[in-house]
């Protein structure tokens, strides 16, 4: 129950994440990629100073590629959540086309219409490659969770509404989940913090264990 | 050894009774020239089936060809300088000979290719490579199909639940109009992009998805809790939509927008 409030909405500061984020990610690639490649390109004797020499040249273009290619990539992002109001996996996928057909436009329309597939094909891919890891490391926790939930409900008893309970939710399990609802709180804070993807993952199977303990409020004000 | 020199002396005496006929021929212009025809025939036939013997049996085919051929020329000149229609028949009787004796050999040759087993080998090796790229390929598109074309049902339920209070006044007159829904509070795409969700089937065999998300607005946030289950007839249905709206502290209360009760 991390405080809303406290975090800003992110889409028009994630574009200068992104684009930084982007060139690090351009710049050591590309770094340890030319670096390889100008030893190998070099005399005996040279084969450092060469290396280093590569990298001076070529490091800092890399960088600016991917850094071009993230930013464009962010605000399209931002636009299509902006236009949808929904984030899920297809946002990635249009942008992804976005940015490779905006990048080839210059060179016709044939050209940016074809860049704008294969970077639709790609993010596709990438996008379908997440989802079958998430269902896969997501369902093997879930037994391993219940200790952890039954010392932390001997830890903080959290006396949960009985009024129709879910099928599969008995009230021990809703206390339980309150408080691996408050866990999830954490770990998502740390994520704010280190923005690992383990730990999104880790919250995420905390957070699934959040639904049973939707406890359904007598009042109403339909 | 033996059968070889005999058909060599033969060949020797065919060659002199030829010579003996050339020679009798303008003696006696009548009755000379008719005897002379029946004996070239006679003579030409023996030699051309003498050759194909010796081709067939020995490996010295070529050689004695050779020979054969340089001693029948004079016998076929000399009848031409006499006789030129009589001539230019019997050249023309040789020269099919020759052609049919030239095709059989490629015949032979021919027959010897051995093509069968290393066509169907090769066949059976590359149609192996070929099923397994296609199996592959296969196995990617439904990757890519089953997770993002048919969409999965989690990100269905979360669209129909955002839809559903994005059009309720009660949560928009409390948070502001547009209202967007995403998985974790993070900057994390990803993150962001995954919706928590929990699919099981129950007792009756009805298949239930329950989602968590946050919802956003101008004025406020929120959380939702939602489940829905696949009814008789193929649709979904709100088991219950719960909205607990938790800013500003002023509007923090909890919402029910729908709840199943059967009949």
């Amino acid at each position: 129950m991390g405080t809303p409030e406290t975090s800003r909405e992110p889409c028009p500061d994630r574009i200068l994440d992104d684009v930084g984020g982007a060139f690090g990610m351009g710049a050591v690639g590309g770094s340890a990629y030319h670096f390889i490649k100008g030893i190998y390109n070099s005399p005996n004797g040279m084969r450092l100073s060469g290396g280093a020499q590569t990298v001076r040249m070529n490091a800092p273009r890399v960088g600016g590629s991917f850094a071009v290619w993230g930013g464009l990539f962010s605000t399209f992002d931002c636009a299509m959540v902006y236009a949808r109001q929904k984030e899920d996996p297809w946002n990635s996928i249009v942008a992804g086309a976005a940015t490779g057909g905006f990048l080839s436009m210059r060179q016709g329309m044939g050209a940016a219409g074809r860049s704008a597939l294969m970077g639709g094909i790609l993010l596709a891919l990438i996008e379908g490659a997440g989802l079958m890891l998430n269902r896969v490391l997501a369902n093997p926790p879930l037994p391993a969770d219940d200790p952890n939930l039954t010392a932390a409900m001997g830890g903080n008893p959290f006396p949960g509404l009985p009024q129709a309970p879910p099928v599969v939710a008995p009230p021990e399990a809703t206390t339980s989940s309150g408080v691996g609802g408050l866990f999830g709180g954490l770990f998502g804070r740390k994520e704010e913090e280190k923005k690992p993807s383990a730990g999104g993952g880790k919250s995420e199977i905390l957070e699934s264990f959040d639904t049973p303990s939707s406890p359904i409020p007598s009042f109403e004000y339909k | 050894m033996a059968s070889r020199v005999t058909r060599l002396l033969l060949h020797r005496r065919l060659t002199t009774a030829a010579e003996a006929s050339a020679r009798r021929a303008p003696q006696a212009p009548c009755a000379g020239a008719a005897v002379s025809k029946d004996v070239v025939k006679a003579e030409a036939s023996s030699l051309k089936n003498s050759r194909w013997h010796i081709t067939r049996s020995n490996t010295s085919g070529p050689l004695t060809t050779r020979y054969e051929c340089r001693k029948v020329f004079p016998c076929s000149v000399r009848p031409s300088a006499s006789y030129s229609t009589q001539a230019s028949d019997q050249k023309g009787k040789q020269e099919g000979k020759d052609l049919s004796n030239v095709e059989h050999p490629f015949d032979d040759i021919t027959y010897n290719i051995p093509e069968k087993p290393v066509t169907f080998t090769e066949g059976a090796s590359y149609s192996l490579v070929i099923l397994a790229g296609l199996g592959i390929a296969g196995l990617a598109g439904y990757a890519v199909f089953k997770e993002l074309i048919f969409e999965p049902k989690e990100y269905k339920i979360f669209g129909k639940a955002l839809a559903r209070i994005q059009s309720d006044s009660q949560v928009t007159s409390r948070i502001g109009h547009p209202i967007t829904g995403y998985g974790q509070e993070t900057r994390n795409r990803a993150a962001r992009q995954r919706i928590p969700n929990k699919i099981w089937t129950d007792e009756d065999g009805v298949e239930h998805v329950e989602v968590n998300f946050l919802i956003r607005g101008p004025h406020g946030a929120g959380k939702v809790y939602s489940e829905m289950f696949k009814d008789t007839d193929r649709t979904w249905k709100f088991t219950y939509l719960v909205v607990d709206i938790v800013s500003p502290p002023h509007a923090k209360t909890q919402l029910m927008l729908e709840s199943y009760l059967p009949a």
